[in-house]
């Protein structure tokens, strides 16, 4: 299993779209493939950021309880981020959205 | 936020006098100041700048309305901001204790421990894959357009549609699996319950400060009314683009002039999927198809997947972007995810353009990305089943691409050809050529007469006429070297007319008789 938070083709294919909007200044396929996987490692940093950087101590202490748990459905996640106040989908594609414009603004060329 | 702090930078409602605590008592008092009002105001205010982006590209603003939006926008971003300062500093108040600044380093170490732990757990995987490929969607599409709509929602008129896209909401609820996922439908368009939900001609909230002349409301029913075609002429050119790949459909070419043609073949179509026939029957019927000829030669691989299950509807076709070109023609961004015989989720992109000016359509051509997305159940999905979905003729672009190669090396030769000859050792381009510098160079000298003598000029001589004399020595190069030339006219002329044979010459011929023996001519 990848150590990625989301699954890599997403952030691949996310990534390739940014690529393929702004190509980067990669001179061979190895140097491409290097700013590729950097940008999908980035872009995921950045959405772990924002998904458990938006939840305070008690919230994380909560949420820690119920990974332990390990018997968590995607239901279950998605009852705790509602009753935290999180929209947890605006946050992610606020992050994305971030990432996207610091990409196309030439930050990660 | 302090009190009294400024917000705002409009006139109009007085909004930059307005304090946090103004703001908050008015918004406790209006029952709105709620996380959910709070993601809907932000929500109105994206949208509001999505379709000011389109309709400044379509050139549909003046500068007027242009600085007007720009300043509503402007003024909606500050409330919000303001709204959510206050809201969080409300939050805050009701933490626990532990939650202060002074605990950041505690809240970072949490922070990591819950992002490593949640890698490692499938269920918040799924959780957070179905989220992340929603939001992806939606931001991969924004790329070069700006506006997301789903083709789903919005027409009234239609009740075939609504049903069938009712239908199609029983038919995701049945299935578990698409119910995890369900995010990725538009619900980015929705959740503000506000906007793209409501039906064409509903009225939309854009807020209080908006009401009063409210053009944005006209503009995103008018947006609404574009974005519904392009998702019906898709479908439409799916199927034809289906049915002119196989040759025993019984129609030529692409081309459906007559949409009752159309109807007649999609009739006579067992295989034709009823959602896929009712949809282009409704689009038939809308006269969006009328006098319409589709033309041209496309990647079907796409078409050949979808029609496969049947997956292709109007529910699952977002139109994503819409931009114009500066030839006029519009060009539509659609988004679209399907889930496969393998229950692999898949979400595609593809284009397309539409001659401008009319629902006719003169040419439409697509590109399409397939991208395969892990499925609830294998999140993962390292395995491509699908490899096979390439475009039909991938081959022929990699020949093509060779064959270019070949060209430009016949017309301009190899590489090494191209490269610019080596001089020769005694001429190089840096040998310079020899001429006089303009300072060694001088040239003559003008000699000036001026005739200031007071007396009548002496007439100059009559030009001589001299006939040659070949005798006289004149000098001139290497003269000395050459005897003068003895030209006695005079002996010669009585030579002729004396006429004496040769023969008859003082050396009696002999000398000549001798010259041409020596030359072999006798």
């Amino acid at each position: 299993m990848d150590n990625y938070l989301l699954d890599y083709e997403t952030l691949g294919g996310f990534v390739d779209s940014l690529m393929k909007a702004k190509p980067v200044p990669a001179q061979t396929p190895e140097e491409l493939n290097t700013l590729r996987e950097n940008n999908i490692k980035r872009l995921d940093d950045k959405i772990t950021q924002a998904v458990f950087g938006s939840l305070n101590d008690s919230q994380l202490k909560k949420l820690n309880v119920l990974l332990d748990q390990d018997d968590g459905t995607p239901e279950v996640y998605e009852k705790f981020f509602q009753d935290a106040g999180i929209n947890i989908q605006r946050t992610v594609a606020s992050a994305m959205q971030s990432y996207k414009e610091e990409f196309l603004g030439g930050q990660y060329a | 936020m302090p009190s009294g702090e400024k917000i705002g930078n409009s006139d109009n409602t007085n909004a930059g006098e307005m304090s946090g605590n103004t703001l908050r008592q008015t918004y406790e008092q209006r029952g709105e100041l709620t996380l959910e009002a709070i993601h809907a105001h932000e929500a109105e205010v994206e949208n509001l700048e999505e379709l000011y982006n389109i309709y400044d590209k379509m050139g549909a603003l003046s500068d007027e309305e242009k600085t007007e939006l720009k300043n509503n926008i402007e003024r909606l971003k500050q409330l919000n901001s303001q709204e959510q300062e206050i809201f969080s500093n409300d939050n805050k108040n009701q933490q626990p204790s532990d939650s202060t600044p002074e605990t950041d380093a505690s809240n970072k170490e949490l922070t990591n421990e819950s992002a490593e732990k949640a890698k490692a757990k499938r269920g918040f995987r799924r959780f957070i894959v179905g989220v992340g490929v929603s939001a992806a969607i939606v931001v991969i599409a924004s790329i070069g357009a700006n506006i997301i709509k789903n083709s789903r929602q919005g027409n009234e008129q239609d009740s075939t549609r609504t049903e069938q896209a009712e239908q199609d909401q029983d038919t995701t609820e049945d299935k578990e699996s698409i119910a995890e996922l369900s995010t990725y439908r538009g619900q980015f368009a929705n959740e503000d319950g506000t906007s793209y939900n409501s039906e064409k001609g509903a009225k939309v909230n854009f807020g209080e400060e908006l009401k009063s002349d409210a053009p944005e409301a006209e503009m995103k029913d008018e947006m609404l009314g574009r974005m519904i075609q392009p998702g019906q002429l898709a479908a439409t050119y799916f199927y034809m683009q289906e049915k002119t790949s196989n040759p025993d459909f019984g129609v030529e070419g692409a081309k459906f002039s007559n949409p009752d043609d159309l109807l007649e073949a999609m009739e006579n179509d067992s295989e034709l999927h009823q959602k896929v026939y009712n949809y282009i029957k409704d689009t038939i019927k809308n006269n969006s198809l009328a006098e319409s000829t589709v033309t041209g030669t496309f990647h079907n691989f796409f078409m050949d997947s979808q029609f496969e299950t049947g997956n292709i509807d109007t529910s699952n076709v977002e139109v994503v972007g819409c931009t114009t070109n500066e030839d006029g023609t519009k060009v539509y961004s659609l988004a679209y995810t399907w889930e496969d015989k393998d229950g692999n989720f898949h979400m595609d992109t593809f284009t397309f353009k539409e001659k401008c000016g009319g629902q006719p359509l003169d040419q439409l051509d697509f590109t399409t990305t397939v991208r395969q997305i892990p499925s609830p159940e294998n999140p993962d999905n390292p395995d491509d089943p699908h490899d096979d979905l390439k475009p039909k003729d991938y081959d022929n672009m990699t020949r093509i691409d060779n064959q270019i190669l070949e060209d430009i090396a016949d017309d301009i030769g190899t590489e090494e050809v191209r490269v610019t000859p080596t001089p020769t050792e005694d001429v190089s381009r840096q040998t310079p050529t020899q001429k006089p510098s303009s300072e060694s160079y001088q040239g003559t000298e003008a000699t000036t007469v001026v005739n200031n003598s007071a007396s009548e000029a002496t007439p100059a001589p009559a030009p001589s006429n001299p006939q040659n004399n070949y005798n006289e020595n004149r000098g001139g190069a290497n003269s000395d070297q050459y005897a003068p030339v003895q030209d006695n006219q005079s002996a010669q002329k009585a030579a002729d007319q004396a006429e004496i044979p040769i023969s008859e010459a003082p050396t009696d011929g002999q000398e000549l008789e001798d010259s041409l023996s020596d030359l072999g001519i006798n």
